[in-house]
């Protein structure tokens, strides 16, 4: 028999009914062969050699390397042990560490350990393209990108869960390792293709939130392997990560959009109420979808109900406070969020501050993230793209000026300024519009352990 | 393509449909009219203010869905979008923020402390690049999508549009399909060759039961389907519709599972209101058979010549042989012309004529062809060699030897 692999699966060509059979693999009549998922690759091999059978693998398409990493750091304690619990697990599993504590190093560390063709999967371009920069500084070979307008495979190469699950069924075969960063979005109906459409017998995920609120983290144990390690941010901070304090900064709101944020909300208010919703529910919030798509007036109270979130995430008073808080802050290094791409481009265009979204370009992405560290910028004012694992160790001051009230979210963005540095304190200003629907969203985000350690 | 959000759809207990829109009423074709003038009148302007045109023209109406849907389509198939900047961004940028660092922070209002204002760097900016402030605003972020300014519109007609949008809706339907069966009636060649282009193409995989006289059920999915239900293949599906909207004679039936977990069945057949947007195939693959079909009709003889063609299911591929033959006693053939291919294709087609095993097939090949009668000795049923053209007496005689009259 002859193990080959095909658009994502595994075929068992030429096989003979005398020989055992791996225990995943099905008859497919549709094509006159034996398949079975890449995901048990591993498991299949194991099966072969057991039952001393005869076979030729033609499945494996990676090579082993000799990489060298260099890294002028000695790993943390909890890093070395990462790497020790996965290797234990024979080198699959997921590692659960806090934003800040140095994931990605351990990612290097079983690459380096490993010794096999790497794929890197991350959630965002902008992660992509971290990857790439890591990857290149520390082995010093050329690395390959798949995603972001990018198609070249090499024997590391960097993707994004988008693209990794649409082109698995491809390169599937090409990689013996696949480190899935922020695991957490791999177990998604469609993600998950790219941990099942892929041979590599060595998987490890990295994340510091693996749980979903759907439940199907579950699946974590059979795309990757189970939790070998994991610390949580309070057994880290203050001995690897900087302390910090957080400044709460409330606005009022200037008459004009007083006046707009309460007409637009008794508009919405009064339609609703004459449509008997009270909204507070998944339900009832569907119910004022539904009508809104019926009539006119329900159109206009949804179109009412955007205006008055709009204003009250992206007040002008909020502008002056941000002028206040640069002020006192000069010499820091300030990273401005914002929830939205125009209110970015607006604080870049007043402030002249550089912006990154997610359209910024690969080459100018690098370059205000480099010169922000490096002190040639001093802020940069972003939405969403940087929340989560970005790696910005000069940041000391952060700025949330509107945010969505997903605690992940937020908890990755203080883990933005966390990073750990020679007499650092960090401060985050969270500025919240006064008397608005703003003070329930600020509310729900600051129910995290992470955010009631206030040191101020 | 539509994304999810723009597909109106419409439940009848186990069945799902699209809600297509009436491309003769007065209203959807007024709706379109207006769009495409829209567009047409945002030549030159930024994507900001054509989608603010939009959003303005589209109210409090609360048909706004369909609109969107029609605006993606024109937006995606007829707008060219570029870049306008009197210095390129990118140098605005850098020039603007070098000089924002040396005067951090840069506030709107002067005092003592921060005497430097955004005015001043701006006017700076300008100085160097000869423009005027106003450019250097404008010019500093022209590379974002939202500012490109529309260069090119190509306006469809009104039906045009109307209908595409009409067949983008099934489309969108099928992204969440996991699996597909389609029933298939004596459609040609071409038709035939065509659908399995696309099914191949895209690494669909096919199952296929039935004939040339009861017809084809084939159902449609991928490799990973057979162990767990999936929509990675949905898109594969949409994009295979225009070529099955082109047959003459078939229905399609997809599983559409819903979020609740209940799975919906959104059928439809060859009656439906969708025109393909695809260019039909011609009739014939080449001058080679058409020649030969029209010669053949002008023969004596009782076999018929028929354009509706066999699938030979091969598994893994499939081979569709050019003509099939009717003798008013029931006896049928089929005819596969090897004539121009390239090493390749002729490598592949090859194998194929070896793989299906068909006793009942003439293979006609081209003198031209760098082969011999040799690389044909494992293919079962008729083969000949033919020069320029293909004579019917010589298929007639292949005819007799094949499929013999039962004695």
């Amino acid at each position: 028999m002859r193990l080959t692999f095909e658009d994502g699966t595994l075929l068992l060509r030429d096989f003979a009914p005398s020989e055992p059979l791996p225990p995943a693999f099905v008859w497919d009549a549709r094509v006159d062969q034996w398949r079975a998922q890449a995901l048990f690759y591993r498991d299949t091999l194991d099966f072969l050699r057991q039952a001393r059978a005869e076979y030729t693998n033609r499945a494996p398409n990676y090579n082993t390397l000799s990489l060298q990493l260099n890294s002028p750091l000695l790993p943390h304690p909890h890093q070395q042990e990462s790497l020790e619990g996965w290797r234990r697990h024979q080198r699959r599993g997921v590692v659960v560490l806090p934003t800040g504590s140095g994931k990605s190093q351990v990612g290097l560390m079983a690459i380096a350990d490993a010794q096999r063709s790497t794929l890197v999967v991350a959630p965002t371009i902008d992660l992509m393209n971290q990857w790439y920069d890591l990857l290149c500084t520390a082995f010093g070979v050329e690395v390959g990108l798949l995603g972001g307008g990018y198609h070249e495979i090499h024997d590391l190469t960097v993707s994004t869960y988008d693209s990794a699950y649409l082109h698995m069924e491809r390169y599937g075969n090409r990689f013996g390792l696949v480190v899935f960063d922020e695991v957490h979005h791999l177990p998604g109906a469609m993600y998950s293709h790219a941990a099942e459409m892929a041979i590599a017998p060595y998987r490890l995920g990295l994340s510091a939130t693996p749980e979903r609120a759907d439940g199907r983290h579950v699946l974590l144990d059979t795309l990757v392997g189970p939790i070998v390690y994991e610390k949580g941010i309070r057994d880290l901070s203050g001995e690897y990560l900087a302390t910090y304090r957080v400044e709460r900064r409330q606005v009022q709101m200037i008459a004009e959009e007083r006046a707009a944020y309460d007409a637009a909300r008794t508009q919405y208010q009064n339609f609703l109420t004459s449509k008997n919703v009270k909204l507070g529910s998944l339900k009832s919030w569907q119910q004022f979808v539904q009508l809104s798509a019926r009539s006119s007036a329900g159109r206009r109270a949804m179109l009412a109900y955007r205006q008055h979130r709009k204003i009250a995430l992206g007040t002008t008073s909020k502008l002056r406070v941000l002028e206040d808080i640069l002020k006192a802050h000069p010499r820091d290094r300030t990273l401005i969020f914002t929830n939205d791409n125009e209110t970015v481009y607006e604080i870049s265009r007043t402030f002249l501050i550089p912006a990154i979204t997610h359209q910024t370009r690969t080459k100018e992405r690098k370059a205000l993230l480099e010169d922000f560290n490096q002190g040639a910028h001093l802020a940069l004012v972003t939405s969403k793209v940087l929340n989560e694992g970005v790696n910005i160790p000069a940041a000391n001051v952060a700025v949330v000026l509107s945010g969505s009230s997903t605690i992940r979210e937020h908890v990755q963005r203080l883990g933005r300024i966390l990073r750990q540095r020679e007499g650092k304190e960090a401060v985050l200003y969270e500025v919240v519009s006064k008397d608005t629907v703003e003070d329930r969203i600020s509310a729900r985000r600051r129910r995290h352990p992470a955010y009631t350690k206030s040191t101020a | 393509m539509l994304t999810t959000d723009l597909l109106l759809t419409r439940s009848k207990g186990p069945y799902i449909e699209p809600r297509y829109i009436d491309v003769a009423s007065p209203k959807y074709q007024q709706l379109a009219l207006d769009l495409i003038d829209i567009f047409a009148r945002h030549q030159g302007r930024t994507r900001k203010a054509l989608k603010a045109a939009l959003d303005q023209y589209a109210g409090d109406r609360t048909d706004y869905r369909i609109q969107r849907g029609l605006a993606k389509l024109l937006f995606d198939d007829r707008c060219e979008f570029h870049i306008t900047s009197a210095v390129p961004p990118t140098d605005l940028r850098q020039q603007t923020f070098a000089l924002s660092r040396e005067n951090h922070p840069v506030i709107c209002e002067p005092n003592l402390i921060y005497p430097i204002t955004r005015e001043h760097i701006l006017e700076q900016v300008a100085l160097k690049y000869q423009i005027s402030t106003d450019q250097v605003e404008e010019g500093l972020y022209a590379d974002l999508a939202e500012n490109h300014r529309l260069q090119t519109f190509e306006p469809p007609s009104a039906n045009f549009l109307l209908e595409r949008y009409n067949v983008a809706l099934a489309q969108a339907m099928l992204y969440r399909c996991e699996r597909l069966e389609l029933s298939l009636y004596r459609n040609i060649p071409a038709r035939y060759k065509q659908l399995f282009k696309f099914i191949k193409f895209y690494r669909l995989i096919h199952a296929i039961n039935g004939d040339l006289d009861a017809g084809y059920e084939i159902v449609l999915d991928g490799p990973l389907s057979m162990f767990r239900h999936s929509q990675k293949y949905g898109f594969q599906m949409a994009v295979f519709l225009p070529a099955l909207l082109l047959c003459t004679r078939w229905q399609m039936r997809a599983e559409i599972p819903r979020p609740d977990g209940r799975r919906q069945e959104f059928i439809i057949d060859d009656s439906a209101p969708l025109n393909s947007h695809y260019r039909d195939q011609t009739i014939y693959d080449s001058l080679l058979e058409e020649t030969f079909a029209r010669r053949f009709d002008a023969a004596k003889t009782e076999w018929e010549l028929e354009r509706e063609s066999e699938i030979i299911n091969l598994k893994e591929t499939v081979m569709i042989p050019d003509f099939t033959f009717r003798h008013p006693s029931g006896r049928t053939a089929l005819l596969e012309i090897v004539g121009f291919w390239r090493p390749d294709y002729l490598r592949r087609k090859l194998e194929k004529l070896k793989k299906a095993r068909r006793k009942d097939l003439i293979v006609a090949v081209s003198r031209d062809l760098n082969v011999s009668e040799e690389d044909f000795s494992d293919v079962a049923g008729e083969v000949f060699f033919f020069k320029n053209r293909i004579q019917p007496r010589e298929v007639l005689g292949h005819l007799e030897q094949i499929a013999p009259p039962s004695t």
